[in-house]
């Protein structure tokens, strides 16, 4: 059955999308991750326009992020403070991200560095995951025990705060920078960030794993909120009825995810997930180097 | 197809009976349908185009979508990867362009005429700005477009063909592939006869989103900043409900 999406223009199989909500939204329950990473390069993939599948997938993220971060706090696992932190930076980054977005898009790049950030993040990230994962595996045999973060340069910065939820001293521009690269990133390559950001609480600000993806969740709604209506405003790309088929497939498969990841283990999870990330990283970098059908490109208006 | 052929012989008989209005001229034309509408359902369309000719003579058959501006972007391998380097705008191109006939057009009309009346593909007038309308590479990127265009079913010359019932009924069906462009097309109908234009008869179609299609893309461009937060509602609410359903289960 096919449906005709109004902003991106062109006839899509209805089912081929809700499959598609549903794989991706599997896969995020199962790790714990919004999934635009893996997404927004579907969607390109089976032609929606780079620019409507960023703006769209942004969208979308909020409503997962939305239906996750009640779960967490329930369950007490989000330090608000430490979220409008992260989120002041991530509203500055992304609303610069979404004027870096037009502005790329005006010089005809944009294709380019969405492909580019995906291959150059992706791979870092997924390395580094699968080395993680690995040493966590082999930790675990081992029974070593975990320490707890080391003192460095970060905690001689100004304006130290005190994080009750996360047991922290640490100054507030620490997350404030993380929230404003980590809204470049959003803007620029149609994603909540939280591959990006879970590591970076994690391991820069040493957080407890516990509330971070709660609070990472919490501070995603905002800024895939400001993506959206920025990206709606500047580029008019954000489809609504393909959102909604996203999010109906997402919601569903996600819920399974969540239960099928609940009887496995951690490390294990995560090297699964690394692994994913690095397949994707692959394809990416295959696409840009491998010599294209045509070498000319195509786009409407001016400039 | 028998619908199809039901289509053509009510068509026909249509024209028949509207056979006096032939009397006045030597050229008749009509569409199955004035306008194309773009529903949640659409996939592409086809058209019916009929009419009634009065002598000998071939019929050339033009339709013209909405002009747009392109840019052509060229790929080269820098560093090892693809990138855009050098691009091309041309403007106020026809966004769809179809010609059917029913034997080759430079079979029919002499070059200098096609050129004139822009019929067939390599007629079509694609101007731009920066380059000047020779050049070597203005021609390479114009071929790419055009390329583009074919691929893209939204540009298509002979790809049906038109056929003569009789003497005087002739019919050719038009296609438009589901990122066809909304607006005002123009189709374009010549008798010919001794390589000369005897008389042509100019027909408007009009594609446009339809129903909620409609609404939305109004609403996106007309209202952005409030449709970007109508967005962000829907989402919320989505996900809020999402989380209370599956509490419950």
């Amino acid at each position: 059955m096919q449906i005709y999406l109004p902003i991106a223009e062109m006839s899509v199989n209805i089912f081929l999308i809700l499959g598609m909500g549903g794989g991706v939204g599997f896969l995020s329950g199962l790790f714990g991750v919004g999934g635009g990473f893996l997404m927004t390069p579907l969607l390109i993939f089976i032609g929606i326009p780079p620019a409507v599948a960023v703006a769209t997938e942004a969208n979308q993220i909020v409503a997962s992020s939305v239906s996750g971060v009640l779960a967490h706090l329930r369950r007490g696992n989000v330090d608000i403070k430490m979220g409008i932190l992260l989120l002041i930076g991530g509203v500055i980054g992304s609303t610069f991200g979404v004027w870096l977005f037009t502005f790329l898009k005006g010089l005809g790049q944009i294709d380019l560095v969405i492909k580019l950030s995906y291959v150059v993040f992706l791979g870092i990230i997924g390395s580094l995951m699968l080395i993680e994962s690995i040493n966590a595996m082999r930790a675990r045999k081992r029974k070593a025990q975990k320490r707890s973060h080391s003192h460095n340069w970060m905690h001689g910065l100004p304006f130290k705060m005190r994080f009750r939820k996360s047991r922290l001293y640490i100054s507030a521009i620490l997350p404030i920078v993380i929230g404003i690269f980590v809204g470049i990133l959003s803007a620029i390559m149609g994603v909540g960030g939280g591959f990006v950001m879970v590591p970076a609480m994690i391991y820069l600000l040493g957080m407890p794993t516990a509330v971070v993806v709660g609070t990472s969740l919490f501070q995603i709604i905002f800024v895939t909120a400001n993506v959206t209506v920025l990206q709606a405003v500047s580029n008019q790309a954000v489809d609504i009825v393909l959102a909604l088929l996203l999010l109906i497939g997402g919601v569903i498969g996600a819920q399974f995810g969540a239960r099928f990841g609940g009887r496995m283990q951690g490390e294990q999870l995560r090297g699964m997930l690394a692994l994913i990330v690095i397949a994707v990283c692959l394809k990416l970098t295959f696409d840009l180097v491998v010599a294209p059908a045509d070498p000319y490109d195509f786009g409407v208006g001016g400039h | 197809m028998f619908a199809r052929a039901l289509k053509v012989l009510t068509c026909s008989l249509a024209l028949l009976l509207g056979a006096s209005s032939l009397n006045a001229r030597d050229l008749v034309v009509d569409l199955s349908a004035p306008i194309v509408q773009i529903t949640a359902g659409f996939s592409g369309t086809e058209l019916l185009l009929f009419g009634a000719k009065r002598g000998a003579g071939d019929v050339i058959v033009v339709v013209r979508g909405p002009l747009e501006d392109q840019t052509v972007h060229l790929k080269e391998r820098k560093l090892g990867v693809w990138v855009n380097t050098e691009n091309l705008t041309f403007e106020d191109i026809p966004s769809y362009y179809w010609v059917a006939s029913n034997r080759p057009v430079f079979n029919i009309l002499p070059a200098d005429t096609l050129a004139r009346l822009q019929i067939g593909l390599d007629e079509v007038q694609m101007s731009t700005v920066e380059e000047d309308p020779n050049s070597a590479v203005k021609i390479a990127f114009r071929a790419a477009l055009v390329r583009d265009k074919v691929r893209k079913r939204l540009y298509a010359e002979d790809a049906v063909p038109l056929l003569f019932r009789s003497d005087m009924l002739f019919h050719t069906t038009i296609n438009f592939p589901a990122s066809v462009s909304v607006g005002e097309f123009a189709i374009e109908t010549y008798l010919v006869r001794d390589q000369e234009v005897i008389t042509s008869e100019t027909t408007l179609l009009n594609v446009r989103k339809f129903g909620l299609e409609a609404e939305i893309y109004n609403f996106a461009h007309q209202q952005s900043l409030l449709y970007g937060i109508f967005a962000v509602i829907i989402a919320c609410a989505a996900g809020w409900l999402a989380n209370a359903a599956f509490r419950r289960g």
